[in-house]
Order: C-alpha cells, then sequence, then structure tokens
C-alpha cells in the first residue's frame, strides 16, 4: 500500500519526466528502493520544475548533490534496457495511430542507421529526439515531410501503399514490445555484449557500413572542420574519484551534426556546461539523450570510462 | 489475495517503462522550420484572455526587409518590447500600417491574427504549417532555421521583399550599396575565418538595424565572443531567432583555412 500511496503522489508530475518516472515507479514497486533515493528524486524533480529550460543549457543550474556510487549503479540498474538486442532502439508511436484507430508504427533505429546517419533524420527531416514532438501526420508524410522523404518509392518502398509494413500489430508481450521481429541487420557487424548487440562506430570504421550523410545531394555535406584542438578526444576529469572520461568528437561528427548537440544540449564554452554528471545522465540528459535509448547504452563503461571494466 | 493483482500492477508499470524510455527532457538543437521565427505576441491577451497572436517572420519577410518593421514601423527587436496597441494598430502605426485593407487585409478582420479558441489557434498553426510547406517547396533550400535560403532566394529573384513603405519610409534617390566583406579571425585555432558580408545585410537591413546601437562603426572595436552570441547578442540578435541559424557553422565560418 506504501509504494502505491507514492505512486498516487508522483503522478501527477508525470507529464514533467515521463520516462524517468516511469522507470522509478517500476523498480521501486518490483524491487523497494531506499527512501533516500526517493528523496533524491523528488529533490531533483522539483528544482528541474523551478528551473525549467528558458533558453541554452548554461542558464540552467540544477542543485542537486552527486549521487553516492552504489546508488549510481541501483540506478543504473533499472534505466538499462533489458529487452533482446535486436528492438533496442525500436520507437512505438502509438499517440495518432490510436487516435485514428490503426496499428501503432514500429520504428527501427537498427535498420534505418544502417544506411543514413543520425543526422539525416534528425536535422535534415526535423524528426525530435523527444518522443511525441514531432507530431508526424499522414498528410505530412504524403507531401514528402518525414518518413515520406525517403520512403517515396524511389529510395525506399512508399508510404502510399506499403501500409502495413510499417503499422503492425505488436505482441504486447511482457516488455511491451514487438519481440517477433527478427534482426534486419545482416552478418559481419561487429558485435557488442550491450545495446543492440553491434558496435556501430567499429562498423562504420572498417568500412562494413557507409551511411549516407545527407539526402539533398550524392556527395558529402559541407561541413566545418573540426578545430585543431577538437581533432584529439577530450579528457574529462569526473566528480568523485573515478577514471577519466574519453570523449572523441571525431566518432562523433561522423553520425551528428554539431547542432545536434550544441549549443542546447551541451554549451561551446570549455567546462561550461553546468551539472553535468552521471545521474542526470542516467535521467535522459546530455549523454544520456542517445546513449542509453539508441546509441550503446551506459553498460558499455569502457567505451568512455577507458580504465573500467563493462558491466555484464 | 492482495499480492497477485500488485504483480499484475508491476507489470503494467514495467510495460510503461520500456515505452515511456524514451521521452528524455531535453531541448532541442534545432526548433522545426515551420515554427522558427514564431513570435508569441501575448501581452495583451495574459490581462484580458483570449489566445495570443502568433506572428510568423516566414510569411512576411518574404514580401518586405527586415528594415522596413524594425526602423521604419518601430517594432523592437527584443520581446515585449514594442507593446502594440489596438489604437495603435487603428491609428496606422505597427501592424496596421500595412494592415490598412490596401496593402494587406485590414484590421477588422481580427481572426485572421486572433484565434478565437484553442480549437481555432490549431486550425491556424495546421493552415500556417501548409502555407509554410507550399512556400518552401519554390524556394532554395537550406538545411537549418527555415530550411529556406532566404539570401538565395533574394538573389535568384524568387523574392522581392519591399523596403518602401509611402508616407513612412524615407524617400530615398539611390539605393544603398555596400560590397566591403569584414573578414574576422576567429580565437581558437583550426577554425576557419569568419566572412563578414556587408552586401548581404544591406539588402535586408540597411545601416540602422546593426549600427552604432549593436557594432560600432570602426572595425574591430567591438568585442564579441561566440558564446555571447549564442545568448542572443550581437550577430545572435537576429542569427538564431530568425536569420539563418547558429547552428549552420559554415555560413559564417566559410574561409577555407591557408595552410
Amino acid at each position: 500500500m506504501k509504494s502505491l500511496k507514492r505512486i498516487t503522489t508522483l503522478t501527477g508530475r508525470k507529464s514533467a519526466f515521463p520516462g524517468i518516472l516511469g522507470i522509478v515507479l517500476a523498480v521501486s514497486t518490483l524491487s523497494g528502493c531506499s527512501d533516500n533515493q526517493m528523496g533524491n528524486f523528488n529533490r531533483f524533480l522539483a528544482n528541474k520544475e523551478l528551473t525549467e529550460p528558458v533558453g541554452p543549457i548554461f542558464q540552467k543550474q540544477y542543485t542537486t548533490a552527486s549521487l553516492p556510487r552504489a546508488q549510481l549503479d541501483n540506478l543504473l540498474d533499472m534505466a538499462l534496457y533489458t529487452g533482446p538486442p535486436e528492438t533496442y532502439g525500436d520507437v512505438i508511436f502509438r499517440e495518432r495511430s490510436a487516435q485514428h484507430r490503426v496499428d501503432p508504427v514500429v520504428f527501427s533505429h537498427q535498420s534505418h542507421r544502417k544506411e543514413f546517419t543520425c543526422r539525416v533524420c534528425h536535422i535534415e527531416l526535423e524528426f525530435s529526439m523527444k518522443r511525441g514532438e514531432t507530431g508526424i501526420t499522414r498528410e505530412d508524410y504524403l507531401d514528402g515531410l518525414y518518413c515520406g522523404a525517403c520512403h517515396n518509392g524511389d529510395i525506399a518502398f512508399s508510404v502510399k501503399y506499403s501500409c502495413n509494413l510499417c503499422h503492425v500489430k505488436i505482441d504486447e508481450g511482457e516488455k511491451g514490445r514487438n519481440t517477433t521481429r527478427s534482426s534486419s541487420v545482416g552478418g559481419g557487424m561487429p558485435a557488442q555484449d550491450y545495446g543492440d548487440g553491434i558496435n556501430w562506430v567499429e562498423a562504420m570504421e572498417n568500412g562494413v557500413i557507409a551511411p549516407r550523410d545527407t539526402i539533398y545531394s550524392e556527395e558529402a555535406p559541407e561541413s566545418m572542420p573540426l578545430p585543431e584542438h577538437l581533432k584529439d578526444p577530450l579528457r574529462w576529469t569526473t566528480r568523485s574519484p573515478r577514471t577519466t572520461v574519453y570523449f572523441p568528437h571525431v566518432t562523433h561528427i561522423k553520425w551528428l551534426d554539431c547542432a545536434n548537440c550544441h549549443p542546447d544540449i551541451f554549451t561551446i564554452e570549455k567546462m561550461g556546461t553546468m551539472e553535468f554528471d552521471k545521474e542526470k545522465n542516467l535521467y535522459g540528459m546530455f549523454c544520456g539523450t542517445c546513449h542509453m535509448t539508441v546509441a550503446f547504452p551506459m553498460n558499455g563503461c569502457s567505451r568512455c570510462h577507458p580504465g573500467q571494466r563493462d558491466r555484464s | 489475495m492482495q499480492k497477485i493483482p500488485q504483480k499484475a500492477f508491476c507489470i503494467g508499470i514495467a510495460v510503461f517503462m520500456a515505452i515511456s524510455f524514451y521521452g528524455t527532457e531535453q531541448t532541442q538543437a534545432a526548433a522545426k522550420s515551420y515554427e522558427f521565427g514564431n513570435v508569441t505576441m501575448n501581452h495583451a491577451t495574459k490581462s484580458q484572455g483570449g489566445e495570443p497572436v502568433i506572428f510568423r517572420h516566414w510569411s512576411h519577410r518574404s514580401k518586405y526587409t527586415c528594415r522596413l518593421c524594425h526602423v521604419d514601423l518601430e517594432f523592437s527587436q527584443v520581446a515585449n518590447e514594442t507593446g502594440v496597441l489596438e489604437e495603435d494598430n487603428r491609428a496606422g502605426m505597427f501592424c496596421g500600417a500595412c494592415h490598412n485593407g490596401k496593402e494587406a487585409f485590414a484590421i477588422d478582420n481580427c481572426t485572421a491574427c486572433h484565434p478565437k479558441n484553442k480549437q481555432h489557434a490549431k486550425e491556424m498553426e495546421r493552415q500556417a504549417k501548409r502555407d509554410f510547406q507550399k512556400l518552401r517547396k519554390n524556394m532554395p533550400p537550406s538545411v537549418y532555421g527555415n530550411k529556406i535560403d532566404w539570401m538565395q532566394a533574394e538573389v535568384d529573384g524568387k523574392i522581392t521583399p519591399k523596403d518602401f513603405l509611402p508616407g513612412i519610409s524615407l524617400q530615398k534617390t539611390a539605393k544603398l550599396v555596400n560590397k566591403r566583406d569584414e573578414p574576422r579571425t576567429p580565437a581558437l585555432p583550426g577554425l576557419p575565418d569568419i566572412i563578414f558580408s556587408h552586401s548581404k545585410h544591406v539588402v535586408w537591413n540597411g545601416c540602422g538595424m546593426c549600427h552604432p546601437d549593436t557594432f560600432a562603426l570602426e572595425t574591430g572595436k567591438t568585442k564579441m565572443s561566440m558564446k555571447e552570441i549564442t545568448q542572443g547578442k550581437f550577430c545572435g540578435r537576429c542569427h538564431g531567432t530568425i536569420a539563418f541559424a547558429l547552428n549552420d557553422c559554415s555560413r559564417c565560418h566559410s574561409k577555407p583555412i591557408s595552410q
């Protein structure tokens, strides 16, 4: 009963932080979590409401203290994806579909990122990285926007005829995901133990895949060269005595545009991003914007903290 | 007996968790193209009720230069600073200067700008999106902002923005030409030099939009940094909200690095 009470007090904030709240609720009811941690969440959410983003991130100042390591471990366990690897990164578009009584769309990041880089959809085609924000309508995609930009019968199958290739009945199993679909990515991909099981960075480096970086032309898009001091990986110290973080700009700009991260998620100023810590990452901010949902998840510790072992 | 429904509930929560994990709380790097440059005018509707007016820069800048409204019609570039009132509009100031039934639809046509209710506001939004896509298809493309290369559109003659309103604008005998390019070297090594083109700015802005308030007239006297620009100062006054977006790095950092 106690846990139920907790839920009712928390659901009022559902709109402010739906994703994380879901996780917190789920795990707190399943395994029970300490009151201290719950208090931390509440404080974080309360602070967040006070200082909702009004502009660039350097104006954001959250005041929660850093979590102890044991609790971070706990949090990571809650947030990690546990389903089958081939459905990691799947997004189910169901809000509009439900309104119009059609089956929801299951979008597989895995099958798309083999062909296109992130920036093609998230910059050129204006897909939001936030759930429910893009607002795709039938009118839009028939007009060549969003999915319709490629799914026109020319680059990929047309949205006009093959409805049931995207609008599918989903198996509402234990995970609420489409678990029947098998991986559409062929063999020869470098493997990893977490996320969708494919090391995409290595795949691109080895030339196994060569995703297109723009749909407007055959050549690579014109882009500002990386400044000299950003060509080497950045090394960040951590707040608690752990190993340093290794951040390569070079790997990121192969997939992304400067604008995907700067200046809204990370400032362009050295050490200018406020309250950038692991806890916020796990809530889906900063690196967590991609690195818990689509890009490799954070149990691949050694990818960023070279001195640490991966979590099983 | 108590435990079974609770378990079912837990599974339900797990489902919710799995689905909702995609909802992250992050502001977007790029605004939507059809909403880029939109201004919500609500200083009167806040106190008097009703839906705010959404002013769309894209629909106006295809017909008029920036200078015409921001210099001749005294629209401020800062939110809530202009203070447009109905009586002003009726006296032929601000919106009323063009929205008089001759240049553009008359201000008696209230609901063309002021939505009747929430439903109407949504409809107007949808219609605006449609109109925008229609306009965009005939314009030279760009990757950021409105996804329209306005400068190129003007050069190609696809749009001919008006720079003169009879009775309001100053009658000039000659067209202003300034072909001087201002190269600037960024503080960081390895970044391409910035080329500031006067000739591209003068078409839209004349002189008074920038000088002497935002930029001093002497070369190199205005000290600015990219951080300040992202905060909406200097170039960021227009670039980032209305003119091509700040994330279009190579539009300004465009000079090839000489080795």
